[in-house]
């Protein structure tokens, strides 16, 4: 049977706990995990689906499909006439979208007749008025102008009217973008509302120059532009320290409900996916350019984004570049990890597949871990009272992690460098004698070492010295590969053996030698 | 046993192992608790390392489906007079 990825993922927990359920975005549908099946959707297959709880809704995107959940079943419901949108994030009573386009049906054309999309634009709701929620927008194809007149009306030509000027809370003062069908009105774009006469009729604070109809046209406020024409493209909306982070490619701005301001030398994100919110940060992958060191882990505070993953920079040169645009991240308590799937560095001894980079922000440690499957989306729910996080994967499976001792019944493999360590400075050269491990539950565990200036060189291989069968254990060294300025400690495990194991302390027992190489 | 030390023997001890990879300098230059390389490793009590913990399945593999849920869509479609309501119920087979 075919796999797919898994699209989307979202927990869902209604207020009043009535539901509770995690939701899948699969093939053309939305799958709800407990029951194994959907809702006969129908929603467009390639593209991200893109969810966030809001207003005890679902609210779903995927730039070509907008629907949201109640628990029960997807509809409309808050979303009829708002964009199409790739990314989506409530903030401060708002729901907010970037890079946008219009939905059908008469999605406006601009003046070439092509498809008009906002890269760099996020559009925003009204208010909840009651349990009404509206976008301030209206769009279609269906505009009439008369010549010298300041009304601007909308005609039933192309089908039953689906606009509403009142309904969809169209105000004094909005812009009016006539996009096609007359290139004067267009050329005089945008026109000011002056006031709302009737759910289909605009009064303008100017009269139009021509009568003309079938004019496409969009008219609304609720939005800004995150740099304008400027080459690069929103890839994520999140809310970090009470601001709106509006992240591009190469930038990143914060938003604070009525201004946008631009974070100084902050790269964007390459990956919208790869954001995660931890405490007041929210962590994320910038890939761009190996060679600048701009590429790597960002955290970003609310004032400024620092790049965090420098003590790895060897391992995320590794990334390769065509997979910048994939890297997912998720949390696990105080864990910030991201899967970035194939590490290669030639130049450092590197090749490592299916590779995640995490990051620990309670102490600030850095490790490179193993998994066994490719992971696509990422999510949290709470069930049963308890914060659970989950990852989807790119042949149809969801993961609880962290959860067990395997990679979903598949080994873990444990591993432990410490690096060189000269006991007498670089300078001395040692018999190095045995090497005692102090550790708990770690029977089995291989440990391993090489030799650095022997005297000349350093070991290229790793030579065992047998596996941990007590707590407190002494491991002779070998009296023929004993010499050298330092030595180099490994521990390797592969197996689903219990996270109880405990590296405690390792102690070298060595005798300096001389300080001559030769 | 203090027999067993040799002659000149020196120890050197790593008591701290928590200080997580540290790649971007030279051995020379990283501090006493860091190392070369982490995997899977976990840094939650201090000064030791052990295993991180993995991953388990949540239910079933998604598989093609026959929804059965009921799936809801309220359209409003408005007239200067008339406002109309459709309701649906569909079984879809999904990719």
């Amino acid at each position: 049977m075919a796999t797919l990825n898994v699209r989307g993922l979202i927990g869902y927990n209604k207020a009043d706990n009535s539901v509770n359920k995690l939701l899948a975005a699969y093939g053309t549908d939305i799958v709800d995990l407990s029951t194994g099946t959907g809702y006969g959707l129908g929603i467009e297959v390639d593209s991200d689906v893109e969810f966030r709880a809001w207003a005890d809704r679902v609210f779903m995107q995927n730039y070509n499909d907008q629907l949201t959940f109640n628990g029960t079943a997807w509809s409309k419901e808050y979303v009829g006439r708002c964009m199409l949108s790739k990314y989506l994030c409530p903030y401060k009573s708002r729901m907010y979208l970037g890079y946008c386009k219009f939905s059908g049906p008469q999605a406006p054309l601009d003046a070439a007749s092509n498809a008009i999309v906002f890269p760099s634009r996020v559009f925003y709701s009204e208010l909840f008025q009651g349990t009404s929620l509206t976008w301030g927008l209206e769009w279609g194809r269906n505009g009439a102008s008369f010549a010298d007149e300041d009304r601007f009306d909308l005609t039933t030509t192309g089908g039953a009217l689906i606009q509403n000027f009142k309904t969809n809370n169209i105000k004094v003062g909005d812009p009016l973008f006539i996009t096609n069908g007359n290139d004067q009105l267009i050329a005089g774009s945008p026109y000011i509302v002056a006031s709302i006469e009737n759910p289909y009729r605009l009064r303008l604070t100017e009269k139009l120059p021509v009568t003309a109809t079938s004019l496409h046209y969009w008219v609304g406020r609720n939005w800004f532009d995150v740099g304008t024409d400027n080459g690069d493209y929103l890839t994520w909306l999140e809310e970090n320290n009470d601001t709106l982070a509006c992240f591009k490619r190469f930038s990143l701005h914060r938003y604070n409900g009525s201004s946008l301001a631009k974070v100084k030398d902050a790269p964007g994100t390459t990956y919208g996916r790869s954001v995660v919110n931890i405490g007041n940060l929210s962590v994320y992958f910038h890939g761009s350019n190996a060679n600048t060191r701009k590429t790597g882990f960002y955290a970003y505070d609310g004032s400024e984004s620092t790049l965090i993953s420098r003590a790895i920079q060897p391992y995320i040169d590794g990334i390769a570049a065509s997979y910048y645009p994939s890297v997912v991240a998720w949390r696990e308590g105080t864990k910030y990890r991201a899967y970035v799937d194939t590490l290669t560095n030639t130049q450092r001894d590197i090749s490592i597949t299916k590779a995640v980079c995490t990051w620990d922000t309670g102490g600030g440690q850095w490790q490179i871990d193993t998994i066994a499957d490719t992971i696509t989306a990422k999510t949290t729910w709470i069930e049963s009272n308890s914060e659970k996080w989950f990852i989807g994967t790119s042949d149809s499976q969801v993961m609880e992690t962290p959860s067990g001792n395997s990679h979903n019944n598949e080994n873990i493999s444990f591993a432990l460098e410490t690096g060189f360590l000269y006991p007498s400075t670089s300078n001395i050269y040692n018999d190095f004698n045995r090497i005692k491990i102090v550790s708990r539950s770690a029977k089995g565990m291989q440990v391993l070492f090489k030799l650095a200036g022997t005297p000349l060189d350093d070991d290229d291989q790793w030579t065992s010295l047998g596996e941990i069968a007590h707590n407190h254990q002494e491991f002779d060294m070998p009296p023929d590969n004993n010499y050298g300025a330092g030595i180099n400690i490994r521990f390797q495990e592969v197996g689903q053996k219990a996270n109880t194991l405990l590296i405690k302390k390792v102690t070298v027992f060595y005798v300096p030698a001389t300080s001559r190489s030769t | 046993m203090a027999d067993d030390i040799k002659t000149n023997e020196q120890i050197s001890e790593i008591s701290d192992l928590s200080g997580g990879m540290q790649v971007a300098s030279t051995e020379f230059n990283k501090k006493s608790n860091e190392v070369t390389y982490a995997e899977n490793t976990d840094f939650g009590e201090v000064g030791g390392v052990g295993k991180a913990l993995g991953y388990a399945q949540h239910e079933s593999d998604l598989t093609s489906t026959t929804s059965t849920s009921t799936s809801t869509s309220t359209t409003t479609t408005s007239t200067s007079t008339s406002t109309s309501t459709s309701t649906s119920t569909s079984t879809t087979t999904t990719a």
